[in-house]
């Protein structure tokens, strides 16, 4: 019996050493377990850290792009497939519509072709790792504005382990309102430049004017009276020859009457000196004129008269124009004086006048013969003044006209005309005097600009 | 008597192609030809001359410079800068010095229309004394209180072209030295000359103008005290007659130009007296007080003591620098009365408002 309960006993007591061994195993699970699950929390915890940050740097990002209105670009180098950013699209145009393909193909294509070479150049240079950013301010064509002009920056951002570029990344800019800015700036300073030197001109060119006029008046002067004693000369040659008097003499006054050509030179010389006279005048008049064009403006708004302002613009664009038009003039006789910055109505005129013979080459050119009117005329209208300019040219067409005002927008092939003019005439009326510039077109009837100015500065 | 005229410019060509140009006025003119600066001084040390034309820039001593010297050396003459000049700086710097600017290229009409009728306006002025006495003045003095205002309203950060405009209509003095300069060949490319102030003002634009009254010292103030009270009350006398002549000229009908000139004459007719207070200070004092004592006319009075009327003197200044001869004419002859006429000039409107005055205040005194 004793074995028995010995036997159970030691039953007994294995069993509770295994339980306790189990117990403990269960606890080592446990205490396992926990850890692991405080690991998980605290790896969960980081997890959610790590989402947050990057929630919230992608939130930033797109603060960052949004505020700057830039657009973003990542580029596989391999595929060539490309990620560009909806302001991206936007920027140039692209929307619901028409869509932007997600391929760098889609963007190089789009650069104007002068800015193609110098792109491509900074491009070799920043992956052969010369630079170490992409900088490039280029041209892209806008879906229906013409030209944007663009600030692109980035860099290469993964390289494989020959050390050739995987991926490229980075931002874009529209900058074509800077660039404007820019342009004018470079404009005026042009302008001034010349403007000093054709001051300096025309200077030097009115003192020979000067006395070369001078001296063609005092030959017209002397003329009648020289004429009247060559009248003389043959009489008085026929009377010495049939006189007593000494015959050499006879002869060599003869001579020198034959020799001096004296019926042609008594019937030319007055009409040699008019004519000089004429083309003196005509010289002194350009030259005035050119003389007001450059005179250096003084910045601030000044009375001036339009129609001798226009007057003069005309006469110093004349080369522009008398090959393909003839000018007209229509002035209002009565028009006030007018508060303008009177360099940039002047530049503003003779852009207007240039497109106008622009505008007219082109429809004659194109077989209709003849030359073309290009009228200008001033009117007085309430408080303001008008000018008009009126052209028998080619027209503009009805796709072009909301955008002919667009800086870098132009039809003239590329490398021709810069897309400004009109551009400059819109800033320098509208925002400069306060003005309105607009216009009415026909194709192949011509059109006129009519550019109004308020008379008197707001003070 | 001939005139004896200096001309003066660097380059030979020009002088001998002016003395050709101007041959046909030999009997008129006994000109002169001064190579440069230098020979110029040199010309006027040794003789007198009536008229001296000079260029503007020369090597040695520049017209303007010349021009200085002129002044002190033979303060008589009419000074006259013939350039081709462009710049802001030598502009303002002749109208300092020069009576009148003119431009290359200059034709033979222009010059003879410029110096013969000032030179004739000389004649009427009795002794020399008061024919050099005009000649040499440069400026006009304003009143003091009208000049402050300029000087306070121009230095502003936003001056007003209206108020500097009105400032300067309201003084004598500034209006005839702002035409004068306004209608130099330099600031008045259109060759139209301007009566009309505010259109003067907005022709040279503010920055001109201050630099005219800060820097270059186109306009200063009157400084005889005791005949400060006469220059005020001169001034309101003016200013009501220009107004009179423009609603005068204006109710007439009478075209723009002459209602600009028959309102400008109206204004600068008693200029004369301004020259005289100027130059004589009390003395002229002493002869404003016997015109009224004696119930003379007081241009009478200064003819038999001046040698000339304030008419004359006011035509002469005018004249001498550049107004335009309807102006001219009416302040000469506003003394004369040539009664009702059929028709109107700057004179004659001056002529009938000056009367309706005179009938009004019931004297006949002063001239007014």
């Amino acid at each position: 019996m004793k074995n028995t309960i010995d036997e159970r006993e030691d039953q007994l007591q294995s069993e509770v050493a295994q339980r306790q061994e189990v117990e403990q195993e269960l606890l080592r699970y446990i205490s396992e377990m926990d850890e692991a699950r405080d690991r998980v929390e605290r790896q969960a915890a980081t997890l959610i850290e790590q989402a947050e940050a990057l929630h919230q740097g992608k939130e930033r990002l797109d603060i960052v792009l949004q505020g700057s209105k830039d657009g973003f670009w990542d580029w596989n180098l391999r595929t060539g497939s490309a990620y560009f950013s909806p302001r991206l699209a936007e920027m140039l145009g692209y929307g619901d519509e028409t869509v932007l393909d997600q391929h760098i193909g889609a963007w190089t294509n789009l650069i104007h072709p002068d800015d193609r070479g110098h792109t491509l150049d900074a491009w070799k240079q920043h992956i052969a790792g010369h630079t170490t950013r992409f900088e490039n301010e280029h041209r892209l064509r806008h879906t229906t504005e013409g030209w944007k002009w663009v600030l692109v920056r980035g860099q290469v951002v993964e390289r494989d382990a020959n050390g050739s570029p995987r991926r490229a990344a980075g931002v874009i800019s529209d900058v074509t309102d800077r660039k404007r800015l820019e342009t004018e700036l470079r404009q005026s300073q042009k302008l001034e430049a010349v403007g000093q030197l054709a001051a300096g001109i025309t200077h030097e060119l009115n003192t020979p004017i000067q006395y070369i006029g001078g001296n063609v008046q005092f030959l017209r002067d002397i003329c009648r009276p020289l004429a009247a004693l060559l009248e003389l000369c043959d009489p008085a040659q026929e009377a010495l020859a049939g006189s007593s008097a000494d015959p050499m003499l006879a002869d060599r006054f003869k001579a020198a009457i034959d020799a001096a050509d004296l019926n042609y030179l008594r019937a030319e010389m007055p009409r040699a000196i008019e004519e000089s006279l004429e083309g003196v005048d005509r010289v002194g008049k350009i030259v005035r004129a050119l003389k007001e064009f450059a005179h250096p403006g003084q910045g601030e708004k000044v009375a001036v008269d339009l129609n001798h302002a226009i007057e003069t613009t005309i006469t110093i664009a004349r080369n522009e124009w008398r090959y393909v038009a003839d000018v007209v003039t229509a002035f209002d006789p009565e028009l006030p004086p007018v508060a303008c910055l009177i360099d940039e109505f002047n530049q503003v005129i003779l852009n207007l006048l240039i497109n106008a013979s622009h505008a007219i080459e082109e429809k004659i050119s194109g077989g209709s013969g003849g030359k073309g009117t290009i009228t200008i005329g001033t009117r007085s209208a309430g408080d303001s003044v008008e000018i008009w300019i009126q052209d028998t040219g080619a027209g503009i067409p009805e796709a072009f006209r909301s955008r002919i005002f667009e800086p870098f927008f132009t039809t003239k092939k590329v490398g021709k005309g810069t897309g400004q003019g009109l551009s400059l005439a819109h800033s320098a009326i509208v925002r400069r005097h306060g003005g309105q510039i607009r216009f009415d077109s026909h194709v192949d009837v011509g059109t006129t600009f009519f550019v109004r100015l308020p008379i008197a500065t707001a003070e | 008597m001939p005139q004896h005229i200096l001309f003066v410019d660097d380059n030979p060509l020009m002088l001998a192609g002016l003395g050709r140009m101007l041959r046909p006025m030999r009997h008129e003119w006994d000109m002169a030809f001064a190579p440069g600066g230098a020979a110029a001084l040199a010309a006027i040390e040794a003789s007198s001359y009536d008229v001296i034309v000079s260029d503007m820039r020369m090597p040695d001593i520049d017209g303007a410079e010349l021009l200085r010297y002129a002044i002190r050396i033979q303060p008589r003459a009419m000074r006259i800068i013939l350039s081709g000049q462009a710049s802001y700086g030598a502009s303002l710097r002749s109208v300092q010095t020069a009576h009148q600017c003119l431009s290359k290229p200059c034709e033979m009409a222009m010059l003879t229309g410029k110096i013969g009728p000032a030179l004739a306006r000389r004649a009427p002025l009795g002794g020399e004394e008061i024919a050099v006495a005009v000649s040499e003045m440069t400026t006009l003095p304003s009143r003091p209180e009208a000049h402050r205002h300029l000087l306070a309203e121009l230095q502003t950060p936003n001056p007003s072209t209206h108020h500097t405009a009105e400032i300067i209509a309201s003084d004598l003095g500034m209006t005839c030295k702002l035409l004068q300069v306004a209608n130099s060949a330099f600031f008045s490319n259109d060759r139209r000359q301007t009566l009309d102030v505010g259109h003067a003002v907005r022709r040279l634009g503010l920055d001109i103008v201050r630099q005219l009254a800060v820097s270059a010292g186109a306009f200063n103030e009157f400084d005889c005290q005791e005949l400060l009270p006469f220059v005020e009350e001169l001034s309101i006398h003016s200013i009501e007659t220009r107004d009179r002549s423009e609603v005068v000229a204006t109710s007439k009908g009478l075209a723009r130009p002459i209602i600009e000139a028959a309102s400008t004459a109206g204004l600068l007719h008693d200029v004369g007296k301004l020259v005289f207070a100027a130059i004589y200070g009390p003395r002229y004092g002493q002869i404003l007080r016997r015109a009224r004592e004696e119930q003379v006319p007081l241009w009478c009075v200064e003819r038999d003591h001046l040698g000339a009327s304030h008419a004359d003197v006011g035509a002469y200044l005018l004249a001498l620098w550049g107004l335009s001869e309807p102006v001219v004419d009416a302040v000469a002859h506003h003394h004369h009365d040539e009664g009702p006429v059929s028709e109107f000039s700057a004179r004659t409107v001056l002529q009938a408002v000056l009367r309706t005055q005179r009938l009004q205040s019931g004297q006949h005194i002063n001239g007014k």
